[in-house]
C-alpha cells in the first residue's frame, strides 16, 4: 500500500532559542609570552611590547611582561639592548640602532628564566609605484543611546591605493594610517545666534572650494576654540585576491583599502572640548554644531599620515590570521578557527607557548590632507607635510598652536 | 476448515506445545525418539517455538502422524518431510507463515505439463553426465526487471547460488528432478520442480508479496541475503522498504534514513550530505540513474534532493566495492527510479511540511514503455525562521525540483532508459547575501541482452552543478559583488556482463569522465559596483578507467569476487601552473615562475591500479564470514574551510600540487541470522588508509584564491572502526540496534613549519565521532495502531576551542587549541511516533492514516556548533564579552501531526 502525504497539520508547541553559554573543560598552559615588536629602516626609537596571555575566560586581557631583558642582534653580530620603560614596553636607542635594508635582525627576550627568540628577520625593500585616491561611501554603524542600540549609517571617506611593481613580485604590505583632525569653532550663547559661516565664494580668492587658507587672515572671535585629535584606525594589509598580473612582468594590487574615515560626524570627548558632536555640511563648507551645545565650528581639517610597511610573507600570514579571527562572529559559515602563527619561540623550553610577531619591515611615510565631498563620489587628496601633534589630543582657546593648519 | 485461526484450537495447541517445550530440555532424546505426533502438534510447536504459523486442511492429515524427531529439524526440513509423507505442497507467505496446499494447487512451474515438472535441457543428452548447469535470469514478474541478489537453491543437495547484478544465475545440479527454491525479500518465495536433462537455461520470475511488511524495515534484501551475498557492507532499500522509511519532518528522506545505519553519520540537524566510515561528504559517489550528484541536499541539508516517491531502489556500498565503481573513496550510493506499477496510470500528490509534490506514472506505447514525471516545490521560509540563527531568521529559502524517467522496452533484448532532473535552490541570507544553487542531471542507458549469459549496459550521464553568491547590500553598492562557480561532470560507461558457467560471472568495462570546474568568477553586482572582475582559472580533467571482475564460486561455501580497476587521470589545459622555488612551504612569496598550457594540453597525469577482492565463506546455513579489500583513487575533492559542508564549498580537481586521494580499505565481517532469519546480526571491522587527504593550512583562504595550493595540504588519514548491527525483521516488535565504534584521524607529515598541523601529530578529523548508537523500534499495538521510536547517540564531533587570550597591538586575540583537540557535547535524541490507520479494508480505494510524531522528545539541546564571541554590541544586556556559546538547532520537543492518504 502506497501512502502519500496530502495534508500535514503542524503543531509547533515550541521551538526556541538557540544558544546558551558554554563552559568547556579546557586544559592549557596558564599563560604564554606575547611579543609585539617592530624594527624599521626609519631613524627612530623602536619598541618591543612584552606581555602575558590569560585564560580565555579571564576578566583581564593581558598582563604586562615586566622585568625582562630585550635585545636585538643582526647578521653582522651587532648587539642592541632595549631599555625597559615599564609596563612591558622596551625601547631602543635611536642613536645606537637603526634598521638597514638587506640586513637581518633577531629578537631575544629573557624573562622568567626562559629565553625567547624570533629567528632572523630580513629587512627587505622592493621598489614600487603607487597612486592614492579616495571615494565617499556610506557605512553601517551601531549607535548606542542609553540602553538602546540601533543601526544607523554615516558617510565615510575611503582612501585607496593602487600599487604596481615591475619585475619580480610585489611585496606584502601593512598600512598603518594615522588620522589627524583639526577643528576651529566658537561657542555662542544660543543656538539661534549661530554665526553665519564664511562665504567661501566671497572670501576664497583661490576659487577652490576646499581651500580655506583665506581664514588665516580672518579675524577670529576671542572665544574661538582650537581642538585637535589624533586617531589610529585599524591597520590594513594587502589582500591576495586583489593581486593580478595584467602583463607578465607587472604585478598590481588595485583598490587596496587604506582606511575608512567618518566624515559626517565626529564624536569629541567632553574633556577636550565642551562640545559633543559636530556636524559637517559640505554644501556651505561650514561646520554646524549639533544640539548639545550652542557652538559653531568654523573650520574642520582632516589629515592622513600613511606609513607603508613592506612585510615578509610570514608577517602577512600573521596579520591575515588576525583579520580572519577578528572578523569571525560565530556564524554558520565562519571558517574553522585557527592558531595564529607568529615568529617567536621559547628556545630554552620548546613546550612554552609564545605568541606575537617581531616585525622587521621597511617603512615609507607620507602625509596628506583630504577633503571629503559628499556631493560627489570622490575624496580630494593633496600631499601635505604634517606630523603627529604633541600632545596628540588637545584644545586651546583664543590663539591656535604654532603648527596650526589654516 | 482452517484450523490455526481458530482461537480455541490455537490455545489448545499452545498448551500442548508448552508441554513439549517444557519437556524438551529434560529428556529430549527419549521423548522425541519414540513419539509420533499429529499435524496439530507440529503446528503448535512451530507457532510456539518458531513464531511460524502453519495453514492446512485438517482432513488432509487424518490418520497421519509424524515422528517427533522432525521437531529437531529446520522448519524447511520439517515441511519437506511432511509434504513428502502426505503428498502436498507448501509455500511461504513470508518466513513466518506457511500454507500447505494440495499437490495440484502447488504447481508453481511455468510449464504445468509433465506433472508440474519443467524439463530443461536436451533429452538426447539425458544420462550422459551426472551433473548439468542450469542458468538463466531471475526477473521481477511484473516489470521484467532483473533481480540482483535473489537466492536460488536446492535444499535437497544443499546447493545454492545468488543472482548477479543483472539477475543472472548459474548453478550446477545433479541431472534429474530437482526442486528449486527462490527467495527475494519483498517477493513471494517460489518453488519450482524441474527435471534437468542436460545443461540448459531457465528464467525465473518472482512476484511482489502482497503481505504488508512491518514499518521501518530498511534492510529489504532477501532475509538471509546478508549471509549469502559475497559483497559485504551493503545496505539496500527496495520499493517495499522505501515505503516504510521513517518520516523526517513529515517527509520520507532517504539520506536522513541512511545516516541511521551503522558506520554512517550526519553532521546533525542542519548539514549537507553524510559521512561514511570517517570519510568526508565528498567521498560519497551519489548516482541517480547513473548520473552523479554534486550536492544532494535542498535547503542547506534540511531535506535531501530525492523525492522518495519516485525512487524504486537504493543501494549503499561501504566496503568491498565492485571494480565497476570508482571515483569516490568512501561509498557508492546508487539510486534508481521506477514506477510503482508500470502497467497502470497513477497520479500521486502530496502536501508536506516543507514542500508539495506531484508525481505521474503512466504506461506508454501498449505498455512497452513507462514514463515517470515528478516535481516538488517548497514553501519553507517559515521553518527557516525557526532556526535559531539571527542571519537565518532574516533570511528566506526556496527550492524546486523536477524529474522524469522514460523507460522503453524495444524488444525482449533491448531496453532504453532516459532520465532527467533539475533542481534549484534560492537562499537569501540577512537580506545581504543571495545564494543560488542548482543541479542538472541527465542520463541515457541502453541495456542489450545478447543471451542469458551475456549482456551489455551503456550509460551516458551528465551532471551540472551551479552555485552563486551575491553580496548585494544596497548601502555598499561599490562593494556589491557576485561570485559564481560551476562543475560539469560528463560520464560514459560501458559494462559487459558474462556468465561463463556456474563458477564464473565476469564484468568488464570502461568508464570515461570529463570534469569541467569553474572554481569562481567574481563580477561587480550592479552598475555602481567598483569590484573588479576576477576569475579563478577553470579546470578540466579526464578520468579513464578500465575494469574487470570475476565472481568466482570456489565451492558451496566459499565465494570470491576479484576485480581490478585501472584509472588514469589527466589534468588538461588551458591553464597556468605556478612554479615555486625551493622554499619549504608553498607561498605567494615563493612563486618563481608560471607555466602556461594550451587547450587540452596535459598538465599533470596520475594513474594507478585499484584492486578489489572479496571473500565469503559460509560457516553454516545461517552464518558466514566475509573479507574484502579495495583501493579507490579519487581525483576530485571538496574544498571547504567550514566545520559544516555547505553548498558554497568548491570542488577542486587534483593538480600538480594537490595529489589524488588514495584510499585502501580492509574489512572483515561476521554475519549470523537467528530464528530462521527472524533476527539478523553482523559485526564488521574495517581499517582505511588514506593518502593525500585534503587538509587546510591554519587560516587558509579558500574562496577566490588563484594560488589555492598555498592554502591546501596533502595529509594522511587513518579511519578504523567496529560496527555491530542486530535487527529483528518480523513480529509485533521489530527494529534494529546499531552500534559503531570508529575513529577518523588525520596527520600531516611535512617538514615545513607552516605545513604542520598540530606539529605533525595525528588529530581527529571533523568526522571523528567514536561512539554511535542507534536504536529503532516499532511495535504493532493492534491492527490499526502502531508505535515507533528512534534513539540516536553519538560522541560530539571534534572542535577547536579557545584556550588563552591576549592583546596584540589593539587586537584582542584568542589562542585556539590544537586543531580538533576538544569535542562538542555528546549528541543524543529520542524521536517517537504513533500511527493510526483509518481503514484496513482491502477494497477501499482511499486509505488514510494519522501519525503523531515528536522529534527530540526530551528537548536535548544538542550543540550544532560552539563559538567564541568577543562582544555583541547589538545585544549588550544579553551577552557578556569574551564568552563561549553553544548553538543548537532543535532545543525543545518538536511535535508534528501528519495525515497520509493513499489512492
Amino acid at each position: 500500500m502506497k501512502y502519500h502525504p496530502i495534508l500535514i497539520l503542524i503543531l509547533v508547541l515550541a521551538i526556541s532559542a538557540c544558544r546558551e553559554l558554554y563552559v568547556p573543560d579546557v586544559i592549557s598552559q596558564d599563560q604564554a609570552l606575547v611579543v609585539d615588536g617592530l624594527v624599521t629602516n626609519q631613524n627612530e626609537s623602536y619598541s618591543v611590547y612584552v606581555s602575558w596571555s590569560v585564560p580565555f575566560d579571564s576578566y583581564k586581557m593581558s598582563i604586562p611582561g615586566t622585568d625582562g631583558k630585550v635585545w636585538v642582534t643582526d647578521d653582522l653580530g651587532n648587539y642592541y639592548l632595549f631599555t625597559d620603560k615599564g609596563e612591558g614596553n622596551y625601547t631602543s636607542d635611536p642613536n645606537d640602532f637603526r634598521g638597514m635594508p638587506g640586513s637581518s635582525y633577531t629578537l631575544h627576550i629573557e624573562i622568567n628564566r626562559e629565553l625567547y627568540e624570533s629567528g632572523p628577520q630580513l629587512l627587505a625593500v622592493v621598489p614600487y609605484e603607487r597612486t592614492i585616491y579616495g571615494l565617499v561611501d556610506r557605512e553601517e554603524v551601531l549607535e548606542t543611546v542609553g540602553s538602546i542600540t540601533r543601526r544607523s549609517f554615516e558617510n565615510v571617506a575611503k582612501i585607496y591605493l593602487d600599487l604596481k611593481s615591475q619585475g619580480g613580485s610585489l611585496p606584502r604590505f601593512r598600512f598603518d594610517p594615522i588620522q589627524i583632525i583639526e577643528s576651529t569653532y566658537e561657542v555662542v550663547d544660543t543656538l539661534e545666534e549661530i554665526i553665519p559661516p564664511p562665504d567661501s565664494k566671497k572670501n576664497n580668492s583661490t576659487g577652490n572650494p576646499f581651500n580655506t587658507s583665506f581664514l588665516k587672515d580672518t579675524p577670529l572671535p576671542a572665544t574661538a576654540h582650537f581642538c585637535w585629535r589624533t586617531l589610529y584606525p585599524e591597520d590594513q594589509i594587502t589582500t591576495t585576491s586583489k593581486v593580478s598580473s595584467s602583463e607578465e612582468s607587472i604585478y598590481e594590487i588595485n583598490q587596496q583599502l587604506i582606511g575608512s574615515f567618518p566624515v559626517k560626524r565626529m564624536i569629541m570627548a567632553r574633556d577636550t572640548v565642551n562640545i559633543d558632536t559636530i556636524w559637517y555640511n559640505e554644501e556651505i563648507l561650514s561646520f554646524v554644531t549639533a544640539v548639545f551645545d550652542t557652538t559653531q565650528s568654523l573650520v574642520h581639517h582632516r589629515f592622513l599620515i600613511l606609513n607603508e610597511h613592506q612585510i615578509s610573507e610570514d608577517a602577512y600570514q600573521f596579520y591575515a590570521g588576525i583579520k580572519e579571527q577578528s572578523s569571525a562572529d560565530g556564524k554558520i559559515f565562519d571558517p574553522l578557527p585557527a592558531q595564529l602563527k607568529g615568529n617567536i619561540k621559547c628556545v630554552s623550553n620548546p613546550d612554552k607557548l609564545a605568541f606575537g610577531l617581531f616585525e622587521v619591515s621597511s617603512q615609507k611615510s607620507s602625509s596628506y590632507q583630504y577633503f571629503p565631498h559628499i556631493g560627489s563620489a570622490t575624496v580630494r587628496i593633496e600631499p601635505y607635510e604634517i606630523s603627529i601633534p604633541d600632545p596628540e589630543v588637545g584644545n586651546v582657546t583664543g590663539r591656535p598652536p604654532s603648527w596650526w593648519v589654516y | 476448515m482452517s484450523s490455526p485461526l481458530n482461537l480455541k484450537r490455537f490455545i489448545f495447541w499452545i498448551l500442548i506445545s508448552c508441554i513439549f517445550t517444557n519437556a524438551y530440555p529434560q529428556g529430549t532424546d527419549v521423548l522425541m525418539s519414540k513419539s509420533y505426533i499429529p499435524i496439530d502438534s507440529v503446528s503448535g510447536f512451530l507457532k510456539l517455538n518458531r513464531n511460524t504459523r502453519l495453514f492446512y486442511q485438517q482432513e488432509w492429515f487424518k490418520d497421519k502422524k509424524f515422528h517427533s524427531s522432525y521437531l529437531d529439524l529446520s522448519t524447511t526440513e520439517i515441511m519437506e518431510r511432511i509434504t513428502r509423507v502426505v503428498s502436498c505442497d507448501y509455500f511461504l507467505i513470508d518466513s513466518l507463515t506457511i500454507v500447505i496446499v494440495p499437490k495440484q494447487a502447488g504447481s508453481y512451474t511455468s510449464d504445468p505439463s509433465s506433472s508440474g515438472l519443467v524439463s530443461i535441457g536436451d533429452p538426447m543428452k539425458y544420462g550422459q553426465s551426472s551433473k548439468a548447469v542450469l542458468q538463466g535470469k531471475v526477473l521481477n514478474g511484473k516489470t521484467g526487471e532483473p533481480l540482483a541478489g535473489a537466492i536460488v537453491f536446492v535444499e535437497k543437495h544443499n546447493l545454492g547460488t545468488t543472482s548477479g547484478a543483472k539477475g543472472v544465475y548459474s548453478i550446477e545440479l545433479p541431472v534429474g528432478e530437482n526442486r528449486l527454491t527462490l527467495k527475494y525479500i519483498g517477493f513471494e518465495n517460489k518453488y519450482v520442480n524441474i527435471k534437468l536433462l542436460s545443461d540448459g537455461s531457465f528464467d525465473l520470475e518472482l512476484f511482489e508479496s502482497s503481505v504488508k511488511l512491518d514499518e521501518v524495515q530498511i534492510s529489504a534484501q532477501q532475509s538471509d541475503a546478508n549471509v549469502y551475498r559475497t559483497q559485504m557492507s551493503v545496505m539496500k532499500f527496495d520499493t517495499k522498504a522505501l515505503k516504510e522509511l521513517p518520516l523526517t519532518l513529515g517527509e520520507k528522506d532517504i539520506i536522513k534514513s541512511i545516516s541511521l545505519l551503522p558506520g554512517i553519520q550526519s553532521v546533525g540537524e542542519f548539514g549537507t550530505g553524510f559521512n561514511v566510515r570517517g570519510g568526508g561528504n565528498d567521498q560519497n559517489l551519489i548516482l541517480i540513474e547513473g548520473a552523479p550528484v554534486i550536492n544532494s541536499s535542498h535547503l542547506f541539508g534540511l531535506i535531501s534532493i530525492l523525492n522518495a516517491n519516485t525512487v524504486s531502489n537504493v543501494t549503499l556500498m561501504k566496503a568491498g566495492i565492485p571494480a565497476s565503481f570508482g571515483e569516490r573513496s568512501s561509498s557508492i550510493l546508487s539510486i534508481d527510479m521506477g514506477p510503482e506499477n508500470p502497467e497502470r496510470l497513477k497520479v500521486k500528490a502530496g502536501i508536506g511540511l516543507i514542500n508539495s509534490s506531484l508525481n505521474l506514472e503512466t504506461p506508454l506505447i501498449n505498455k512497452k514503455a513507462s514514463l515517470i514525471l515528478g516535481g516538488r516545490s517548497s514553501y519553507s521560509n517559515w521553518l527557516l525562521h525557526k532556526i535559531p540563527d539571527i542571519d537565518l531568521i532574516n533570511s528566506s529559502a526556496n527550492f524546486y525540483d523536477i524529474n522524469g524517467l522514460l523507460t522503453v522496452k524495444l524488444n525482449p533484448k533491448n531496453k532504453i532508459k532516459l532520465f532527467g532532473y533539475l533542481s534549484q535552490d534560492d537562499f537569501s541570507l540577512s537580506n545581504s547575501y543571495i545564494y543560488d544553487y542548482s543541479n542538472l542531471l541527465g542520463s541515457a542507458r541502453w541495456t542489450h541482452n545478447f543471451s542469458d549469459r551475456l549482456s551489455s549496459d551503456l550509460l551516458a550521464s551528465y551532471s551540472q552543478y551551479d552555485y552563486s553568491v551575491a553580496g548585494v547590500d544596497t548601502l555598499k553598492k561599490y562593494d556589491a559583488y557576485q561570485i559564481k562557480s560551476q562543475i560539469k561532470y560528463r560520464s560514459l560507461k560501458w559494462n559487459l556482463s558474462y556468465s561463463l558457467n556456474n563458477k564464473h560471472d565476469f564484468d568488464l568495462g570502461w568508464n570515461a569522465i570529463l570534469y569541467n570546474v569553474l572554481p569562481g568568477t567574481e563580477t561587480p553586482y550592479g552598475p555602481e559596483s567598483f569590484v573588479k572582475y576576477l576569475t579563478i582559472a577553470p579546470e578540466k580533467a579526464l578520468e579513464l578507467a578500465l575494469y574487470l571482475s570475476d565472481n568466482i564460486t570456489i565451492s558451496d561455501k566459499l565465494n570470491m569476487e576479484v576485480g581490478i580497476r585501472y584509472s588514469h587521470y589527466s589534468l588538461l589545459g588551458p591553464g597556468n601552473v605556478n612554479v615555486y622555488n625551493n622554499a619549504p612551504s608553498l607561498s605567494i612569496a615563493s612563486i618563481a615562475d608560471t607555466l602556461s598550457f594550451s587547450s587540452n594540453q596535459r598538465i599533470k597525469n596520475y594513474s594507478g591500479p585499484e584492486p578489489r577482492i572479496s571473500f565469503r565463506y559460509v560457516l553454516n546455513s545461517n552464518s558466514s564470514l566475509k573479507l574484502s579489500y579495495n583501493r579507490i583513487n579519487q581525483y576530485i575533492n571538496l574544498v571547504s574551510n567550514t566545520s559544516v559542508a555547505t553548498p558554497s564549498d568548491v570542488m577542486k580537481l587534483s593538480d600538480t600540487y594537490l595529489k589524488p586521494l588514495t584510499m585502501d580499505q580492509l574489512a572483515l565481517g561476521y554475519y549470523k541470522n537467528f530464528f530462521q532469519n527472524k533476527i539478523e546480526a553482523s559485526v564488521e571491522i574495517y581499517y582505511k588508509n588514506l593518502n593525500n587527504v585534503l587538509e587546510y593550512r591554519d587560516g587558509a583562504k579558500i574562496l577566490m584564491n588563484n594560488q589555492i595550493e598555498t592554502a591546501l595540504l596533502n595529509a594522511r588519514g587513518y579511519n578504523y572502526g567496529l560496527e555491530f548491527f542486530i535487527k529483528k525483521n518480523y513480529g509485533k516488535l521489530n527494529g534494529w540496534i546499531s552500534y559503531t565504534y570508529s575513529r577518523s584521524l588525520r596527520k600531516t607529515e611535512s617538514d615545513a613549519e607552516a605545513d604542520k598541523i598540530n606539529m605533525n601529530e595525528a588529530f581527529p578529523s571533523n568526522f571523528d565521532k567514536p561512539n554511535n548508537l542507534v536504536v529503532i523500534g516499532n511495535y504493532q499495538i493492534s491492527r490499526r495502531w502502531r508505535f515507533s521510536g528512534t534513539f540516536t547517540y553519538n560522541t560530539g564531533r571534534p572542535v577547536t576551542l579557545p584556550e588563552l587570550k591576549y592583546n596584540y597591538q589593539d587586537y584582542h586575540l584568542i589562542h585556539y587549541s590544537d586543531r580538533n583537540k576538544y569535542r562538542l557535547p555528546d549528541y543524543h535524541r529520542l524521536d517517537l511516533s504513533i500511527t493510526m490507520d483509518e481503514s484496513l479494508r482491502i477494497r477501499k480505494r482511499w486509505k488514510g492514516s494519522w501519525t503523531l510524531s515528536v522529534i527530540n522528545l526530551y528537548g536535548r539541546k544538542n550543540a550544532y556548533s560552539v563559538y567564541y564571541q568577543n562582544d555583541n554590541p547589538m545585544e549588550p544586556d544579553t551577552y557578556t564579552s569574551g564568552s563561549l556559546y553553544k548553538m543548537y538547532i532543535i532545543g525543545r520537543p518538536f511535535p508534528t501531526l501528519t495525515y497520509n492518504l493513499s489512492f
